[in-house]
């Protein structure tokens, strides 16, 4: 610890003694060099896209895309895919819904209305979570999976009825089990014509396990118990009424079916629904296909979208000309500075076009989503391309009109300045093709007179008038006149010209005819 | 000519000569392919947005024509009236065209809001460039 001490104490004095023998009006010379590293680049790109950012333009433009997107995902629309097979002749027009797990009666009814069909066979194909075990004459059944349908259903000659239970194998006739506080018939059937039985075309009334190649692995019959569904729902302790097949029979043919109908049910439960239509098997995908007014809708969104974007980035373009005249002065390439707001604009609307998709894709689907994209695309492409060529390409050269305007002297001999002048403003008051607006004259030994004129022919166009009048030599005054025409419309300097004439010829003769008249007086 | 006519003719040469009146033509028959169509009720609020936007940006196309006439008619000794009924002509015409895409298959209300927006969005942005005019001319 001590030794610490000693140290620090060391080194204090050290430095105490430095300080002491340096001279105390020494002064350290310092460099300071011009910065040209890339932090003074930074700043000026920061100062440039800053002065974008906080453009109410470009905010404009970003709610124009983001409000395109929508309008192409809203108006998506897609069809339901269907893929049809020949089956060979079977006689029978029937729908089939097959859903995944259990599914409650009265919650898939508001997508389809089943009421609106006749002979509607519900089933349930329901593999136990774990098994169940029966002591059936002192012997344990176990039991794997129990398969409901409906009330009547004849397997190997036995009626199936809510007090009977099947079972495929063993011996049992007409065996009593009770399970809870019921108690039912349990009857042995032929496993074979358990595993044989079809709910409709391919679809055994087993339940499958698995699929070997296209072969379904069902429940060993021996290990299902067959019931009727609303037994099957009791033995379960479902609440609502559940089912995991519906059959719908359809005995007049299918008249004018339209798969339509299944969108509302394939689009919340994705089911497999499948259609046989006496030999023709169309199985129903929950996947569909962008219809094309879908994608005329996202082209139409993607037109009105890059036309709107354009103009925007149009009206943006004064602020684009002032800031580059700014940096141009600090030595601002046009090139890096087209390329860099480019670059900024392509990498906002990138962003904001990702995050829109993925919203999109969130609330509408997948076929929102296809749509939007290729309105995105469209005009993401557009918009570059054409504030890359037109709107941040900008010139270093400048056209400017220049205003029409002529400057001339008359000297004149042998008049007053005054005189002149009060003359001058005559000819303007009596002027058949220009309309006095405004006039300032002053006069003392030479004179200045200003005038604005309208032009008569046309509205909007007019010239001012400036004219001074100094004294050159003993008896001579000097007149200077300078007009300059203005016009509210882009007119030609021909046709301004033209008009300036007018004025010209009117000045000039009416100042001849009156110097020559003052003379011979 | 007085002033009244020849500024009226002068502002609408201007004006036609100008991109935002085409652009809301465009842009709004283009748009009349969503009410006739899309069947989709949620459509409806975003037509009406994208009519404001529409209307918003026929007035920014043009916004230094528009900024010129009104310097113009300053200079010319228009009076503020007259600059008012300018402004008010140009919106409703901006504000007519682009509801005509609003007024298929959509509700009065919609119809009503969409009107009311336009009007004030397409007013208050050519007054806010008048006011500009008039203080530093």
């Amino acid at each position: 610890m001590m030794l610490i001490y000693v140290i620090v104490l060391i080194i204090t004095i050290t430095g105490l003694i430095k300080i002491l023998k340096s001279p105390l009006h020494e002064v350290k010379e310092e460099v300071v060099e011009f910065r040209k590293d890339i932090t003074s680049n930074i700043i000026i790109i920061y100062k440039v896209l800053s002065d974008f950012m906080k453009s109410p333009i470009l905010l404009t433009s970003l709610l124009i895309l983001s409000t395109s997107l929508l309008l192409s995902a809203i108006s998506a629309q897609s069809s339901l895919s269907v893929m049809s097979m020949d089956v060979g002749r079977t006689g029978t027009y029937a729908i089939y819904i097959g859903f995944k797990d259990l599914t409650p009666l009265d919650e898939f009814s508001q997508l389809l209305n089943i009421s609106e069909f006749r002979d509607v066979k519900f089933y349930i194909r329901y593999i136990l979570g774990s098994k169940l075990e029966l002591l059936v004459n002192d012997e344990v059944v176990s039991i794997y999976a129990l398969v409901g349908v409906p009330v009547n259903y004849t397997l190997d000659g036995v009626v199936v009825g809510d007090d009977v239970l099947v079972i495929g194998g063993g011996k049992y006739v007409n065996t009593t089990l009770r399970v809870g506080n019921n108690s039912y018939m349990i009857t042995s059937v032929n496993p074979k014509v358990v595993e044989d039985s079809r709910i409709f075309y391919e679809i055994p009334l087993l339940p499958v396990q698995a699929y070997l190649g296209t072969k379904p692995i069902t429940v060993p019959a021996d290990k299902v118990l067959i019931t009727t569904t609303s037994n099957v729902i009791k033995l379960l302790h479902l609440d609502k009424y559940s089912v995991t097949d519906v059959v719908i029979g359809l005995k007049d043919g299918l008249g004018s079916y339209d798969v339509e109908v299944f969108r509302g049910l394939l689009e919340g439960y994705r089911p497999t629904i499948m259609v046989l239509k006496d030999n023709v098997l169309e199985v129903l995908s929950s996947y569909g296909l962008p219809t094309k007014e879908s994608l005329l809708s996202s082209l139409i969104s993607a037109l009105i979208s890059s036309i709107v974007l354009s103009v925007t980035f149009i009206a943006l373009q004064p602020k684009v000309r002032s800031v580059y005249d700014r940096l141009s002065i600090l030595g601002f390439h046009s090139w890096s500075f087209t390329t860099l707001l480019t670059m900024f604009v392509a990498v906002v609307f990138l962003v904001l076009g990702v995050i829109m998709l993925v919203i999109i894709n969130h609330l509408f689907g997948i076929y929102s989503t296809i749509n939007s994209a290729i309105t995105f695309i469209t005009s993401y492409i557009t918009i570059i391309i054409f504030i890359n060529k037109k709107v941040f390409n900008l010139s270093t050269t400048e056209a400017v009109s220049v205003p029409t305007s002529t400057k001339f002297n008359l000297i004149v001999r042998g008049v007053d300045a005054c005189h002149t002048l009060e003359y001058i403003s005559n000819l303007l008051r009596s002027d058949e093709f220009f309309e006095l607006r405004d006039l300032d004259v002053k006069c003392d030994g030479g004179g200045f007179l200003h005038a604005s004129c309208r032009f008569k022919g046309v509205w909007g166009i007019g010239l001012d008038l400036d004219l001074f009048v100094t004294r050159h030599g003993e008896d001579n005054l000097e007149l200077s006149f300078n007009i300059s025409m203005w016009s509210i419309e882009e007119l030609s300097e021909k046709q301004l010209e033209s008009i300036l004439r007018l004025l010209n010829s009117k000045l000039i003769g009416g100042i001849r005819v009156w110097t020559l008249s003052q003379v011979q007086l | 000519m007085d002033f009244k006519s020849g500024a009226a003719l002068t502002a609408i040469k201007i004006f036609s000569r100008g991109k935002g009146i085409y652009i809301i033509i465009t842009t709004s028959s283009l748009l009349l392919y969503y009410p006739i169509f899309v069947k989709n009720p949620r459509i409806t609020y975003l037509l009406v947005v994208i009519s404001v936007l529409n209307a918003l940006v026929a007035v920014l196309a043009d916004i230094d024509t528009h900024k010129s006439l009104f310097y113009a008619f300053r200079i010319c000794g228009a009076t503020p009236s007259t600059l008012m009924a300018y402004i008010i002509t140009t919106s409703s015409v901006i504000t007519l065209i682009s509801l005509i895409p609003i007024t298929i298959g959509i509700d009065v209300f919609g119809v009503l809001t969409s009107l009311l927006m336009n009007i004030s969005v397409t007013t208050s942005l050519l007054y806010m460039s008048y006011i500009k005019v008039r203080k530093y001319s």
